[in-house]
């Protein structure tokens, strides 16, 4: 069941990054939309890159091997690679940190992830789906070149849909142009 | 009798008989061309509609103030205030007094009536007057129930509009769009329809998936649209009277970017395969699919002309995102656009003589339009970031998503009309995109 | 005999002076004036331009279904009660409030009009316009074809030939001697500022600039309005075109709203009591 592994995925990341991300700004949710369920809407967002590279951690473990701070770690800091504007090509930053993914899931070859094309706030809508599955499928076509079977690796665009940052500035908008490697660790189980 | 040079000969007696009864030369009649005039919105009276009883005097005034709101939306029309009427009609079945409606300045008058005929019915009537012709320029009479009152008065509105532009009305529509709550990185997305004039909003789906780009079916009676509530998005269809949903064809790429064709029977959409979006048009009855692009650059947003015979769409293939025609089977294909910007989400209006577009030029977008052939480009409006335009069923207004920088932005739907005039927010529950305006309710 | 040239001279020049006064209509815009033919109707086809506007018929009432607005996913089943129904009005009363329901008819289309609220139409006004001699110059000048500006498949201009129209001409002709040559550029100025405030030019309409609409007007001394007369109605009100009746409506509105001309001078009041003013929008570019 993808579903509840993927459900289960998202609840140990809230518990997993809780500790770790900046405090969230309050927000205006309902307390109705916030206790659905829901796969894609209720998942955090994903644990930002910050989080390894934050200098001021003090005593830093290794996170435990296999797990999705181990992956996020050994990709380099982040499970994201990013685009140019308007790009969707590679560039060599992003093949580097896209060999290290590939290695860590050639070690884990139980492992499949879904790979996330997004686009920042500056194009229109379907164009920017259109964009960001290009984007997805980029990541994923180097992942299967560096030895990743295509069959553990599926992809989706969210467009503009999910951006990690909320600014409407040059720094928010490099960071939303991205491709999420969402590695599914509870694969095993579910 | 009807040939040129007996009639000729005619005129020419009769200028003879001129020559003769008159002393000197006539005097040439004055003609002058008027060739420029005003733009100011018509001035009109729409008193509240008379009742012969206080409970049918409130829905009287309630039918007159939902008539005077949406003409006055439309910026072609002044709604007066009704404090400034001097003369108060107690039966619109005499002509108004003209010169008491001329002295506050009035150009039309609407003078309409509520009769009660049961508990659960009623009639609606009015009279249109030409104030200055001093003529009737419609009267027309409904029969309701009471909870369908104020579709009644969009008709009302929809039929004066009719008779003082000469163009069919946009207010017994609905207004289909993505209400959206929380933060940029956190929002939350939940397609919802509303009246043209933002009464009467409803959520239309329970769950809380994403979901984008609705649009309706050409009798308004149906809506596709995106969403992720699948592990693959797809494209469903909503029954809005059944609530019935149902997938659109199971792909095995993303489906996005759905829009009926004119007749309602096939619709045509995006598809992602191996990271490449290309058009089809899928029969919505057979569910076969044909593939209308195979070009390895991303086209999307594809828009049939209202005849059926054409399509514009999206297309990066020149190097940058620009609009596209094609005939309807695919073949055909011309670039339209090639101006330095970036043009997208293209949508054909329904008078057939223009497609609306978004583009993007040096950190700013703007709304436009643009003639089918590629030439008579305008803009309408422009600013952070407006996108995805959707036309008035008569094609003289477009809605478009409005948002504004930052976090905490806001997510509006704003109008303007064809002539970059009368900029105006849409009333929303809250924050809101992606509008579709539906055809004029059956 | 002596006398006998330079009277032949004058009358002759005064003849051919006359005959372009009164061949070319437009002594302030010039263009091309081509005559073009027209066909004569009689006073019984003129009525068929009433015909061109839709007359009501009497029918059963058309139900207009429009389903619950309300509820669309709870409320699966449609109210039949909510069916309305959308029926044309009968005529207004003048005077006597009459037994209304007594003519139901069946028309959503506002242009439902009775013809008889068509005062333009009607051979009646254009033989005897109010006040003022019931033919003009104008009536012969509607010889020549105006009607190509805005319906150039449609010549349907219309001359009345009876013999009163005849002796009404001559009548009018008379008056109109020792005329001035016109208003002064500055009046002219003065009218179009005027008609710019009083008309809204169509410029949302599709295609507008051909909604080129001719208005005979007819001023009394003071300025006020004798009459108001589209100078084709029959093409007008009979053009598939809907953009083309509210154009008119709308002219016909523009001149009444901007009386009294006052403005005009008195002493030249020949020169302006009789005008034809033409709308014909011309959007800057």
């Amino acid at each position: 069941m993808t579903l509840r592994a993927i459900l289960t995925f998202s609840v140990a990341a809230v518990l997993v990054s809780a500790c770790a991300t900046k405090p969230e700004p309050i927000q205006e949710t309902t307390p109705v939309a916030t206790v659905q369920p829901e796969v894609f809407e209720a998942a955090p967002p994903p644990p930002p890159p910050t989080v390894a590279a934050q200098p001021q951690r003090p005593a830093f473990v290794p996170p435990t091997p296999g797990s999705l701070q181990d992956f996020v770690y050994q990709s380099g800091g982040d499970a994201r690679v990013y685009f140019g504007y308007d790009q969707n090509a590679l560039t060599n930053e992003a093949r580097d940190v896209l060999r290290r993914q590939a290695n860590w899931l050639n070690n884990y070859s139980n492992v499949t992830a879904v790979i996330e094309g997004n686009a920042d706030e500056r194009g229109t809508r379907e164009y920017n789906l259109a964009l960001a599955a290009r984007r997805a499928n980029s990541v994923k076509a180097f992942l299967v070149s560096q030895g990743v079977a295509p069959s553990r690796l599926t992809t989706v665009s969210y467009g503009k849909e999910r951006p990690i940052e909320g600014g409407s500035d040059e720094f928010s908008w490099s960071r939303n142009r991205n491709g999420h490697t969402n590695v599914n660790i509870q694969n095993t189980i579910g | 009798m009807t040939s040129y040079v007996s009639r000729k000969f005619l005129s020419m007696l009769i200028w003879l008989g001129v020559m003769m009864l008159s002393a000197g030369g006539a005097a040439a009649q004055l003609t002058i061309d008027i060739t420029k005039g005003n733009l100011e919105p018509l001035p009109i009276a729409v008193p509240d509609f008379l009742a012969e009883d206080a409970r049918v005097a409130e829905i009287g005034a309630q039918v007159a103030q939902i008539v005077r709101a949406d003409l006055e939306r439309s910026g072609l029309f002044n709604p007066l205030d009704p404090a400034s009427f001097i003369e108060t009609q107690t039966n619109i079945d005499y002509e108004p007094n003209f010169s008491e409606w001329r002295v506050i300045k009035a150009e039309a008058l609407v003078s309409g009536r509520i009769i009660r005929e049961s508990d659960t019915r009623l009639r609606v009537e009015f009279r249109l007057w030409d104030i200055f012709g001093e003529k009737q320029l419609a009267g027309l009479r409904f029969a309701t129930t009471p909870d369908n009152i104020r579709r009644i008065s969009h008709k009302a509105a929809d039929a004066i509009y009719e008779a003082l532009t000469g163009e069919t009305g946009y207010f017994d529509s609905r207004i289909v769009f993505i209400d959206e709550k929380g933060p940029k990185t956190n929002r939350k997305k939940r397609l919802t329809i509303m009246d043209q004039d933002g009464a009467n909003p409803q959520y239309l789906l329970t769950g809380s998936d994403i979901v984008l780009t609705p649009r309706f079916s050409p009798n308004s009676q149906k809506i596709t649209f995106m969403s992720y509530e699948n592990t693959v998005p797809q494209i469903y269809l909503l029954d809005i009277e059944t609530g019935r949903r149902e997938l659109l064809g199971n792909f095995p790429g993303m489906t996005f970017a759905p829009r009926f064709a004119p007749d309602g029977r096939s619709f045509l959409l995006s598809m992602v395969q191996r990271g490449n979006s290309d058009i089809y048009l899928m029969d919505l009855e057979s569910r076969s699919t044909s593939r209308l692009t195979s070009d390895p650059a991303i086209d999307v947003s594809a828009s049939f002309s209202p005849d059926g015979k054409n399509i514009v769409f999206n297309s990066d293939r020149g190097g940058s995102p620009q609009l596209y025609t094609m005939k309807s089977d695919g073949s055909g294909v011309k670039r339209i656009t090639f101006g330095t910007g970036r043009y997208s989400a293209p949508v054909w209006s329904p008078r057939g003589d223009l497609i609306a577009f978004t583009k993007s030029e040096g950190g700013t977008f703007s709304i436009g339009v643009i003639k089918p052939d590629g030439s008579g480009e305008r803009q309408l409006t422009n600013g952070f970031l407006v996108e995805g335009p959707t036309w008035s069923p008569n094609g003289r207004v477009i809605l478009f998503s409005k948002e504004s920088r930052g976090r905490n932005g806001s997510s509006e739907v704003w109008s303007v009309d064809l002539t970059g005039r009368n900029l105006r927010k849409v009333n929303t529950p809250g924050k809101a995109s992606d509008p579709a305006w539906s055809p004029l309710l059956p | 005999m002596k006398f006998g040239i330079p009277i032949s001279f004058t009358l002759h020049a005064a003849f051919l002076g006359g005959g372009i006064f009164l061949f070319n209509e437009t002594p302030y815009i010039p263009e091309d004036n081509l005559i073009v033919p027209v066909d004569i109707i009689d006073i019984s086809k003129e009525t068929n331009v009433k015909a061109a506007v839709k007359r009501r018929e009497p029918e059963a009432e058309r139900e207009i279904d429009i389903p619950a607005a309300e509820t669309p996913l709870d409320n699966a089943d449609v109210k039949d009660e909510a069916s309305k129904q959308a029926e044309t009005l009968p005529e207004p009363v003048k005077d006597v409030p009459v037994e209304t329901a007594a003519e139901p008819s069946v028309d959503i289309s506002p242009e439902t009009k009775t013809p008889d609220e068509l005062p333009e139409d009607t051979p009646e006004n254009l033989v005897e316009a109010p006040e003022t001699p019931s033919f003009s110059l104008d009536d012969l000048s509607a010889l020549i074809d105006r009607s190509r500006d805005s319906q150039p498949e449609a010549n349907q201009q219309k001359v009345l030939q009876s013999e009163e129209t005849l002796y009404a001409f001559a009548d009018a002709a008379r008056r109109g001697a020792g005329a001035g040559d016109g208003l002064a550029l500055s009046q002219i100025d003065a009218l179009r500022a005027a008609m710019y405030k009083c008309w809204r030019i169509p410029a949302d309409a599709k295609d507008p600039e051909s909604l080129i609409i001719p208005v005979e007007v007819k001023l009394h001394r003071d300025g006020h309005i004798a009459s108001v007369n589209l100078k084709n109605a029959g093409a007008i009100y009979g053009s598939p075109n809907p953009y083309m009746k509210v154009a008119a409506d709308n002219a016909l509105r523009a001149v009444s709203k901007c009386a009294p001309y006052d403005f005009l001078p008195v002493e030249d009041y020949d020169s302006w009591k009789h005008m034809t003013l033409t709308f014909r929008p011309i959007l800057s570019q």
